[in-house]
Order: structure tokens, then C-alpha cells, then sequence
């Protein structure tokens, strides 16, 4: 990273002289995001909240109060309670942990399979490349939407196959980005000097190549995380989602047929979803211009 | 230009072949048979569903069955639904043009107001506009889609009487029998909701898409030249950078025209709307595979035509491409 750090300056004038890293630059730029830095203070939150969940909820989120039901917002229910009179707050403080799982880790099995794929067609290129690439363009040919609810249809509905599934139908992007990163890093000089020293495919792959193509990768997977949470809550609130325990896409279905008189069932898990996609895409948004300037 | 298109069409036809094996194989993991499942609903004793398994051709081996399969497919045979047991195909072409009326409103709206914003916060990048679009699309592209139809249903539906929540008609307002404007004015109701959902969803992406076309002509060279010769801004704006950055937009009309039959699945399920999506979506919830497979193929034939299209008049309208 062949960029100035305005800071370095300092380090002349007597302070001891501090190594710039490319993480310390990287971070030196991302703090002067001031939104994403917002909003991964946000995220952090959320990410503790779903930790803490079970020992912060003042409920059982299955536990059923007996005459409780369409309770509105209350001291005892800050969130009120729902068609069976559970409490929608300690529900929702579970949900979290199910719907951050979901975009996690079907982000990063998408990204993982992608890269693998688009790693080895584009650093071999040749045969292998042209099928793997035809493989992810017939997957492409299918809207992502139906193939997802295709495959929704025919397996089980669990979390971990809803997991699997969004990250198997996703997946070929993510591999057309990275072979994309291999086409054109496989014929730089280094790539060159270190096959002449004699390095293996394998070293030369993981450690040359790929840590260079780790800016789009990283940006590319936290901007599919907000979209796997999307694309699992949409399943969710048209009635394909995993119910027991819910997500906050189940737990928006969930008050759909009584939004006139509990409107607060549907509105609240609405709106976490949207702020936690909001949160990643603007992550994403100061990675992108914090991991390389050039990228625009 | 014909080899072009020659070796384009092969490349569809290989994509559509492919789609077919793999929606053919994602069916076949399903567990249980379809004699079985027609077994349960009818009553039926072993020897019948061994005969329906027989008649059926399920007991060939897997290749003979995708073979008789697709060989039905590109007759126009479709099957017939295991639910209703009519033909599918009539199914899917009843519900066409209400997903087809509501999709092509949609895509004309979205493409209407996004291409202004886009050129405009371009042209004036960086200006207090340009932010708060800018910002605006981050939002819009966060914001789940049914989120903001019921934030929709509750704020603004449910406290005016005259937009309805679901459907797409009034019952008895039909066209021929009820005066002009009162049909164009309850048809109007109707789509006001569907219409706001989809248009949202779809602006942000494009708005960046044309911003980002545009910003990259307005930084070229022959613009500069334009300028420096004295041409007035209108002229070198108008005449000059946007012609040029319109041409990338045509690629994003393949996926539009996909989207015109799959892209409201989600939108017709809230609203009621009765067009192919909410068949689509019930055959999942019933497990009708043959409605299933018969939608998958007809979605991706859209995608890869146009896809095509979309590559074929990128050639037309830009004489620079060499194919």
C-alpha cells in the first residue's frame, strides 16, 4: 500500500517512529468514516445483546402467560406479548441470535465456497475454468429468489439448512469476484519471481495471491451478510422461515394478520432488521474505502 | 454480427439445458415419490401406486426420466399440477398478466425516476443533493421490502379508506360493464401499494448504477475537449457525457426483463395480488413440483433471453463493441 499516512510525519519530530502496519492504516482510514464507525458501534451491541440473550431476557421467549394475550407495551412486557402471549421482547432478544447466525454464516459459507472455486479457475485457468464458470452461470440463470425457495421446498426446514441453502445458492458471485482477483494477480512479476524460486501451487496461491485479493473478499462478505439476513427474513415473513426457535423475519410474520391492533408486532423486528442490514452495508461501505482508496 | 449471435444463442441454449438438469435433480432429492405423494391423497392401495409408478415411467432409470421430461418441456407440455390437476401451463398463463400489468409499471416507474437522480447527482457530485440521494439509496437498499409495505399498510392503508390492502379489483368493477374512469380509478386503488413496494425496492441500485455510469463519461477526456472548446454545459452534458453513459444501462435490461415475471413474489404474497408469484408461492407451500419446475424453467428462459437481448443491442447501440 503505496499510500501516505498523514500521521507519519509525526514520527520525525522526536516521537519514537511507529511502524506502520496495513492494519494501522487501514484502521487510520476507516475511524474517518464517521457513519460506519456509528454503526459498528451498533453492531457490537447487537452482537452482545444475542450473546447475553438468555440471561437478559426477562422471560422464557416460549413461556405461555395464561390471559396475557395482545398485551401492548407494559412495564412487565416492554415489548408486549404475542397471539399465544409469550413475550415479545425476550423473543426478540432470542430472535437476534438467530437471525445474526443466519447472515454470518451463510456469508461465509458463500464466500468460502465462492473463493475456493473462483481461486482454483482463476489461477489454473484452461479446461477446469471454463466448467467451473459454466457451472456458475446455469446457477446464475435461475432468479436467486426461486432456486432459494425451490430448495426451500424440497429439504426440511431447519436453521442449518436454511443456512446451507442460502449459502449454496449465492455462492457463484462470490466466485466470479474472486476469479476475476486471480485472472489478473496470477500474471504479476512477484506471482512470477515466486514460481522461478521454485514455490508450489499451493504456497503460491495462499500466500501470495490470495492475501492480495483480501480487500474485495472482505467487503464483498459484509455486504452479503446484510443480504443473506435480508434474503432470510424475506423467506421467513412469507411463511418458509425457521419457526422454533424464530428469527425476527418469523417473528415479523408472526403479527402480519393483526398489524391494525398490535402493530408494534411486526414494526419492532422490522426495524432491528433493517438497522442491522443498515449497520453492515455502511461497515462495508468504510471497508471499502479504508482496505484500498483506489477501489471505488 | 450473425456469428455473434450464432455463438450467443448456442451459449443460451447450453444455459437452459444445464437449468433444466439442475432444476430436474433439486426435485428428484425431494423425499418421498410423486406416486406416493398422489398415493396419500387418493387412498390408494399398494398396487395402485405401484401402478401409477409404472404409468408414470417413475420406476426407469433417472436419465430416461429427465430425457421424457424435457422432451415434454419443449413440446409446451408442462404437465399437470398434482393439486388442482389441470394443465399447468394454463395455470401459469391465467395468472400472466396481472404479474406482467403490475411488473411493467413497476420497471417503467423505477427506470423513470431513477435515471434523473442518478445523471442529476452525478453531474452535481458531491453537492448537498448528491448526499442526501446518496444516503437515501443506503437506506433503500437496507430496508427489507415487506417491512416497508406493512410500515405502508399501517401509516398510510389502514387510515385511508380508499387504497385497499389486497387484491386487485372490487368485485363487480369489471372492464366493459362499469364506465371508463371509474375502472381506471379502481384498478388505480388497487395498485397504488404494489406499485410503492416495488418502485422502492428497485431505485436504489439503479440510482448508483446510472451515478456511477454517468460520473465515469463526465471524467473522460472528450469531455474536457468538449468543454475547452466552449460548448455550452447543457450541450456537453446533455449531448455529449449522458448519450454515452446511457449505454451501460441497457445491460441492466436483461435482468429487468427477467424480473417481470419472478421479481414480485414477495409484493404478491402481501397484497394478494394474483399473478404468477403467488402461484408459484403456493405450489411451494403445497409441494406442487410440477408448477415448481415449470416456473423455474420459464424464470431462467427469461433471464438468459434477456440476458441476450440485452447483449445483442449493447452491439447495436454502441458501435465501439467488436464482436
Amino acid at each position: 500500500m503505496a499510500i501516505a499516512n498523514p500521521q507519519a510525519t509525526k514520527s520525525y519530530t522526536g516521537m519514537a517512529a511507529k511502524e506502520d502496519t496495513f492494519l494501522s492504516l487501514t484502521w487510520y482510514r476507516f475511524r474517518r468514516h464517521k457513519l460506519a464507525m456509528f454503526f459498528v458501534g451498533v453492531l457490537l451491541l447487537l452482537y452482545v445483546i444475542a450473546i447475553i440473550a438468555p440471561w437478559i431476557a426477562p422471560h422464557d421467549p416460549m413461556a405461555i402467560h395464561v390471559g396475557g394475550r395482545f398485551e401492548p407495551l407494559s412495564r412487565e412486557f416492554p415489548a408486549g406479548t404475542d397471539r399465544l402471549g409469550r413475550d415479545i421482547y425476550s423473543r426478540l432478544l432470542h430472535g437476534a441470535r438467530i437471525s445474526l447466525a443466519v447472515g454470518f454464516v451463510s456469508a461465509g459459507l458463500a464466500m468460502t465456497l465462492g473463493t475456493l472455486v473462483g481461486a482454483i479457475a482463476g489461477y489454473f485457468g484452461g479446461v477446469l475454468d471454463e466448467v467451473l464458470m459454466r457451472i456458475c452461470e446455469v446457477m446464475m440463470a435461475i432468479p436467486t429468489f426461486f432456486l432459494l425457495l425451490t430448495v426451500v421446498a424440497v429439504f426440511e426446514r431447519s436453521l442449518l439448512n436454511i443456512m446451507l441453502v442460502i449459502g449454496f445458492t449465492t455462492w457463484p458471485s462470490a466466485a466470479r469476484l474472486v476469479r476475476g482477483q486471480f485472472l489478473s494477480l496470477r500474471e504479476m512479476d512477484y506471482v512470477e519471481a515466486a514460481r522461478s524460486v521454485g514455490a508450489r501451487n499451493s504456497r503460491i496461491v495462499m500466500w501470495h495471491i490470495l492475501p492480495n485479493c483480501m480487500a474485495p473478499i472482505i467487503v464483498s462478505t459484509t455486504l452479503r451478510i446484510g443480504g443473506a439476513m435480508l434474503t432470510e427474513s424475506a423467506l421467513a415473513f412469507i411463511g418458509l422461515g425457521v419457526t422454533d426457535p424464530p428469527s425476527w423475519g418469523t417473528l415479523m410474520e408472526a403479527g402480519r394478520h393483526t398489524l391494525r391492533f398490535a402493530p408494534h408486532m411486526t414494526l419492532i423486528p422490522g426495524a432491528l432488521i433493517f438497522l442491522t442490514v443498515l449497520a453492515y452495508n455502511f461497515i462495508g461501505d468504510g471497508l471499502r474505502d479504508a482496505l484500498d482508496p483506489k477501489l471505488k | 454480427m450473425g456469428r455473434y449471435v450464432a455463438s450467443r444463442l448456442l451459449q443460451a441454449l447450453f444455459l437452459l439445458v444445464g437449468v433444466s438438469i439442475l432444476t430436474f435433480s433439486i426435485i428428484q432429492l425431494a423425499p418421498g415419490s410423486f406416486a406416493e405423494m398422489v398415493g396419500e391423497t387418493i387412498d390408494a392401495t399398494i398396487e395402485d401406486r405401484a401402478r401409477l409408478t409404472a404409468l408414470w415411467g417413475l420406476d426407469q432409470p433417472i436419465h430416461i426420466q429427465y430425457w421424457r421430461w424435457a422432451q415434454n418441456m419443449l413440446r409446451g407440455n408442462f404437465g399437470e399440477s398434482l393439486v388442482t390437476a389441470r394443465p399447468v401451463f394454463d395455470m401459469i398463463v391465467e395468472r400472466l398478466p396481472a404479474t406482467i400489468v403490475l411488473n411493467l409499471i413497476v420497471i417503467f416507474l423505477i427506470y423513470l425516476i431513477a435515471l434523473p437522480i442518478g445523471i442529476i447527482s452525478a453531474v452535481k457530485q458531491y453537492s448537498w443533493f448528491d448526499h442526501v440521494m446518496t444516503f437515501f439509496a443506503f437506506v433503500g437498499s437496507a430496508m427489507p421490502g415487506f417491512f416497508f409495505a406493512m410500515m405502508l399498510i399501517y401509516y398510510v392503508a389502514m387510515r385511508h379508506e380508499a387504497i385497499p390492502i389486497a387484491g386487485m379489483a372490487s368485485i363487480g368493477v369489471e372492464w366493459g360493464q362499469v364506465p371508463f374512469m371509474e375502472w381506471l380509478v379502481d384498478r388505480s386503488r388497487y395498485l397504488v401499494l404494489p406499485l410503492a413496494v416495488g418502485v422502492f425496492g428497485g431505485l436504489a441500485g439503479l440510482v448508483r448504477f446510472m451515478r456511477a455510469s454517468m460520473l465515469d463519461e463526465i471524467n473522460q477526456d472528450y469531455v474536457r475537449t468538449a468543454r475547452a472548446k466552449g460548448l455550452s454545459e447543457r450541450v456537453v452534458v446533455f449531448k455529449h457525457a449522458l448519450r454515452n453513459s446511457l449505454l451501460p444501462i441497457v445491460t441492466t435490461l436483461g435482468f429487468t426483463f427477467s424480473g417481470l415475471l419472478g421479481g414480485s413474489i414477495v409484493i404478491e404474497s402481501i397484497f394478494a395480488w394474483p399473478g404468477v408469484g403467488l402461484l408459484a408461492l403456493n405450489a411451494i407451500f403445497t409441494r406442487d413440483y410440477q408448477v415448481i419446475m415449470a416456473f423455474n424453467l420459464i424464470g431462467a428462459f427469461m433471464l438468459v433471453v434477456g440476458m441476450l437481448l440485452a447483449d445483442i443491442l449493447y452491439v447495436v447501440v454502441d458501435p465501439r463493441i467488436k464482436y
